[in-house]
């Protein structure tokens, strides 16, 4: 509360100056002037420094992507250092932070914050060339600071976000949302900007009393203040009752500052505590530092650390600077490694730098134009065979990934929404090349590499919008691998059969439609027998996954069903599978009528996955921005639409067909 | 369909018993059940967003029918307000539940090869009877206590009663009427008349609100509302729109206390406010009727337990740094019998069962941010008590068996069926 009062109060002083100041026309890009460059060895020592952020230990290249992905809207930086208009340099997660860090003059100037809407940039009054309306710009910490039209537009930005903020999430419009979201990424970078601000600072030791306890300086920065605290905290003891008196103000203005800085942390923890985890599991910045120097309780391994972070951010040259870096880095990771909590750090930095899953989705997209020239010589059992192992390739990765994830968290699978499209995406394919094994007609194979590529390309679209760390914490209830192993894994795989199945009845009703491969009935039964199967497949795990989502609760929140919004979507799923397989054995459907079910019960699975949780209710509701809203929309829409067009197509076919032969008999419903 | 048929019998009539036995196992049926239930729940669901979870499980979910009241966004920002008649979810669950055993098990043909589906039904109906049981037989509310402090009593959630109360010895006598009864034909301008034959008064409920405040009534301001004078001034209670976490309502009324001798009349103003765990004392209305002081109390309703629980100790771990809650767990003495009690610890997803009741972790104070700090702590729990407690674990192992049994054997036998193989491409 008090550090959101004082960035209120310094973006004020910064709207005071800008008053002072004529307004500004639409400037060209900003050349970035980077000064400096990271030595890959540096960077790569940097990755694995651990912190502490979020409620656990994780290397600094993970804490540097999260924080990225929340203010940038990407994993990396690309600037334009040359002014040509084209971006020539990529900066990784980490070297970013380290220039946040490092050269915070330099990289206020780097393309940050994404605005997505002209409308956001009128609001906050930063000028811009163009009125179109979805039209993408990254604005500088710079120029949120610069004076603009309407003040100071970071100001004016947090007002507006308060304003809106008071608003329920889904009342707010998309330009309104922008401005909480974007008000949010300003605040996190902000802390970021000023984190090390405190080592670049010196302290004036004014009077006679301080200068005899502290020693005959003018001032002092921070690593050799807190070497002298024990001694400034017994003058202060002693002599309490004299800081009223002029003589005393240096010491009274000093004890004031300290205090003001001891308190007020942001960004991650660097410092680990000295003692075991048991001791203390809390991990300090620097002004948790500066408490235990205030209360004599710093030890000499903590205040080295200082002394080598202090020394890098001070220094003139590269080449000093890394090397200081570089020992804070290995005295932050023995004294980690000490206390058990540096195991998962490297292999957490090896997962985010491999990304199995991001080089899965290459694979998938290769996997799909292996699939497609299988498919000009659809008897060659090579060309086959290729196709199923260009996509277990992918699957492999993929699911090296999902096991990485569980190593890392030393949990199931899935534990938030983002690892159901991993998992999803994983089961689809896998269960897809099963079926492919079992029909071999191919046409599993071809869609099981686009299910894969499409989930996996959502949950980093998701991992954008959300701005989470996904490997964080679980809240209480969710602390227990024995129900996320059971239910939630069966749950999604319900959800990935519910899709996979949508597809596949959507492909049948397009085949249909436009007469692929009429004239081979098996094929088109086949393929029908997949839908049936798949949907079969997940019935029993929906159901299952239902059930027990609801024995769950009733050992956690003391009731099996509550008729939560989540529950009620899980229930639709099982409904509509149900429904559709009773219809089918009791012959009320046929092969087109069981294909338009399958193909709608994707609408159930992704109103039940996501819709649910933007209603604002239960204990699901985890409020997303309003892309996810749309999005979702816009899939209910191509769905339907293609649904549409596949029944219409499909019984116009068949009207066609029986006029030009009367006598044949009507296939199908 | 395959064929002229070389004889066609004349039709029979079925008898009419066995036409509706027909119609109850029609697979038709369950289909038309499934999608009632299938828009019940959608239109259930999107109704929780405005009437809150509570109201929209009691009005779609446990009702027979409901008017799905909802609005159709149009072009030009206009919407259409649609009421559409549903069946609700009692009559529908029962009726699938018939169909389901005279169709499902009854009429399903007992052979090897359909003993998957015969499980998998027959965990569905007994899913169903679950459900039943707990909604005509089971109830829940909470426990709130301090570290130290022990209860043998919980308190309900969202419903309450009327407590009169008679100090008779060193025991207090209680007979309670559950405002169900009367909360309804008790709001304002009606009012409901409580009487019996042993009591020398009737007690007369009127103004009931379902949200509310007391409030005192001063010179510089008018209000609708009725205005009674006690000793410490003049009250009146001001409404307060409903929330849709109906717990969080607060009910109050107005009950005039007529004496059946002489018509001598006593008013006041009850709310049924409950401060647990900060005071475990309630203060009711009092009068005196023929030389016996009497109790009048709103309250949440209170249910006794089979045993006494003592809060020994709470405990609340957040994740590093942060303020999110990575645990918080109880340990408590339960009082069944033995004199030192048995302990117990309770913490998320590990309830305590016992005598038929279960105790859930559920909540803690002071919160973070409230103006109150900790210690002492005190811990919620919700308990529940419910026959059926356990018995949709038990009948989603039954159901996953059967479907497992059923469609493992319709692949087997795909896999080993000349269709398959007749379909299989030709490659080379």
């Amino acid at each position: 509360m008090m550090r959101g009062l004082a960035k209120w109060w310094l973006w004020s002083f910064a709207a005071v100056l800008a008053a002072q100041q004529p307004a500004p026309e639409a400037a060209a890009p900003e050349v970035v002037r980077r000064t400096h460059a990271w030595s890959p060895a540096t960077v790569e020592a940097l990755a694995t420094l651990p912190v502490q952020e979020g409620g656990r230990v994780k290397p600094l290249s993970a804490h540097a992507a999260a924080t990225l992905h929340l203010v940038h809207g990407r994993r990396d930086m690309k600037l334009d250092t040359d002014g040509d208009g084209k971006d020539d340099l990529t900066l990784t997660p980490t070297e970013w932070l380290l220039d946040v860090w490092f050269f915070p003059e330099v990289a206020a100037h780097y393309p940050l914050f994404r605005i997505e809407n002209v409308e956001v940039l009128d609001a906050i009054g930063i000028p811009h060339e163009g009125g179109q309306r979805f039209r993408l710009e990254y604005v500088s910490f710079a120029a949120m600071a610069a004076p603009g039209r309407v003040g100071v537009p970071g100001q004016k930005l947090i007002e507006l976000a308060h304003q809106y903020s008071r608003k329920q999430p889904l009342d707010r419009s998309p330009v309104e949302s922008h401005l909480v979201n974007s008000a949010q990424q300003v605040n996190t970078y902000y802390d970021l900007h000023y984190q090390m601000e405190v080592l670049r600072s010196t302290f004036p030791i004014e009077g006679e009393p301080l200068r005899a306890a502290l020693g005959e300086v003018e001032s002092l920065d921070f690593a050799a203040l807190l070497e002298r605290l024990p001694a400034f905290r017994t003058l202060l003891r002693e002599n309490s009752d004299k800081l009223e008196d002029p003589a005393w103000a240096g010491a009274a203005r000093l004890g004031a500052a300290l205090q003001q800085l001891s308190g007020s942390d942001a960004g991650a923890a660097l410092f680990p505590p000295t003692g075991s985890v048991g001791d203390s599991e809390v991990w300090l910045g620097l002004g948790g530092v500066l408490d235990l120097g205030v209360r004599g309780d710093i030890a000499a391994e903590k205040l080295g650390m200082v002394r080598h972070l202090q020394r890098a951010i001070v220094a003139t040259e590269q080449g000093p600077r890394e090397r200081e870096l570089v020992q804070f880095r290995d005295a932050v990771v023995a004294r980690a490694t000490a206390r058990g909590e540096y195991a998962k750090v490297e292999l957490e930095n090896t997962y985010l730098t491999k990304s199995w899953h991001y080089q899965a989705l290459h694979w998938f997209l290769l996997a799909i134009v292996v699939v497609g020239v299988g498919w000009l010589a659809p008897r060659k059992r090579w060309l086959w065979a290729l196709g199923l192992v260009a996509t277990a390739i992918p699957l492999g990765m993929l699911t090296w990934d999902i096991v990485l994830r569980c190593l890392i968290r030393e949990r199931p699978p899935i534990v938030n929404l983002h690892d159901t499209f991993l998992f999803i995406a994983a089961v689809g394919v896998a269960a897809a090349i099963v079926g492919e094994v079992i029909v071999r007609r191919r046409f599993v194979i071809a869609l099981a590499p686009i299910f894969g590529a499409l989930l996996i390309a959502l949950a980093r679209a998701f991992e954008v919008e959300d701005g989470k760390d996904q490997l964080a914490p679980l809240i209480a209830v969710l602390d227990t691998n024995y129900y996320l192993a059971t239910h939630v894994t069966s749950i999604n795989m319900g959800y990935a059969a519910g899709m996979f199945g949508a597809l596949v009845g959507t492909l049948w009703l397009l085949l249909q439609a436009f007469g692929i491969a009429r004239h081979d009935q098996a094929f088109h039964k086949a393929v029908v027998r997949a839908c049936y199967g798949i949907v079969a497949f997940g019935l029993i795990f929906a159901v299952f996954g239902t059930i027990y989502g609801g024995v769950w609760a009733n050992d956690s929140w003391g009731r099996f069903w509550g008729w939560d919004p989540k529950e009620n979507g899980a229930l639709l799923i099982c409904i509509a599978q149900v429904a559709l397989l009773h219809a089918r054995w009791c012959g009320w459907v046929k092969d087109l009528g069981f294909c338009v079910g399958a193909a709608l019960t994707g609408i159930v699975v992704a109103f039940s996955w996501f819709h649910v949780n933007l209603l604002g209710i239960g204990l699901h509701s985890y409020g997303f921005a309003s892309s996810t809203k749309s999005a979702l929309f816009w899939y209910y829409g191509i769905q339907l639409a293609l649904v549409a067009v596949g029944w219409f197509g499909t019984v116009m076919r068949r009207v066609g067909a029986a006029a030009a032969v009367p006598a044949a008999v009507p296939a199908g419903d | 369909m395959n064929g002229p048929a070389a004889h066609v019998a004349p039709p029979v009539a079925p008898s009419p018993l066995r036409a509706v036995v027909d119609l109850l196992a029609s697979m038709k049926l369950t289909i038309v059940l499934l999608l009632a239930f299938g828009v019940l729940t959608f239109a259930g669901t999107l109704a929780q967003q405005h009437q809150g979870l509570f109201v929209v499980q009691r009005d779609y979910f446990e009702s027979f029918w409901v008017v799905w009241d909802t609005q159709m966004p149009l072009p030009l920002g206009r919407d259409l307000t649609l009421k559409v008649p549903l069946l609700g979810g009692y009559s529908i669950l029962l009726a699938l539940f018939v169909n389901l055993v005279v169709g499902g098990v009854v009429r399903h043909r007992w052979n090897w090869r359909n003993a998957g589906i015969l499980v998998a039904h027959l965990g569905i109906g007994l899913l169903l009877v679950a459900g039943w049981v707990k909604l005509h037989y089971s109830y829940a509310g909470h426990v709130a206590l301090y570290e130290g402090k022990s209860t043998r009593t919980m308190v309900s959630f969202h419903d309450f009663e009327l407590a009169l109360l008679r100090r008779d010895g060193d025991r207090v006598v209680e007979r309670t009427v559950p405002a169900t009864a009367f909360e309804v034909a008790a709001r304002a301008p009606r009012s409901v008349t409580l009487d019996a034959p042993d009591l020398p008064f009737q007690v007369v409920v009127s103004g009931w609100l379902e949200n509310c405040r007391p409030q005192q009534k001063g010179p510089m301001f008018a209000t609708d509302m009725p205005v009674v004078e006690d000793g410490q001034g003049a009250w009146f209670l001001q409404s307060v729109p409903p929330e849709k976490e109906r717990e969080r309502n607060t009910a109050g009324c107005y009950v005039t206390v007529i004496e059946k001798v002489g018509r001598k009349e006593h008013k006041a103003v009850l709310h049924g406010l409950d401060l647990r765990p900060f005071a475990e004392e309630r203060s009711p209305f009092r009068f005196e009727v023929e030389g016996t002081t009497w109790g009048l109390d709103l309250r949440r309703v209170v249910w006794d337990l089979p045993f006494a629980v003592r809060l020994d100790r709470f405990e609340k771990s957040d994740h590093p740094g942060t303020m999110m809650a990575r645990d918080f767990s109880s340990w408590v003495t339960v009082f069944d019998g033995a004199a030192e009690g048995r302990p117990v610890h309770i913490y998320m997803n590990h309830p305590l069962r016992s005598h038929e009741h279960v105790f859930f972790q559920t909540n803690w104070g002071p919160q973070p941010g409230s103006s109150m700090k900790g210690p002492p702590w005190w811990s919620v729990f919700e308990v529940a008590k419910n026959p059926s407690d356990a018995w949709p674990k038990y009948a989603s192992y039954v159901i996953l068996l059967g479907l497992l049994v059923h469609f493992i054997a319709k692949l087997i036998r795909f896999l080993n069926s000349s269709t398959r193989r007749a379909t299989l491409p030709e490659m080379s």
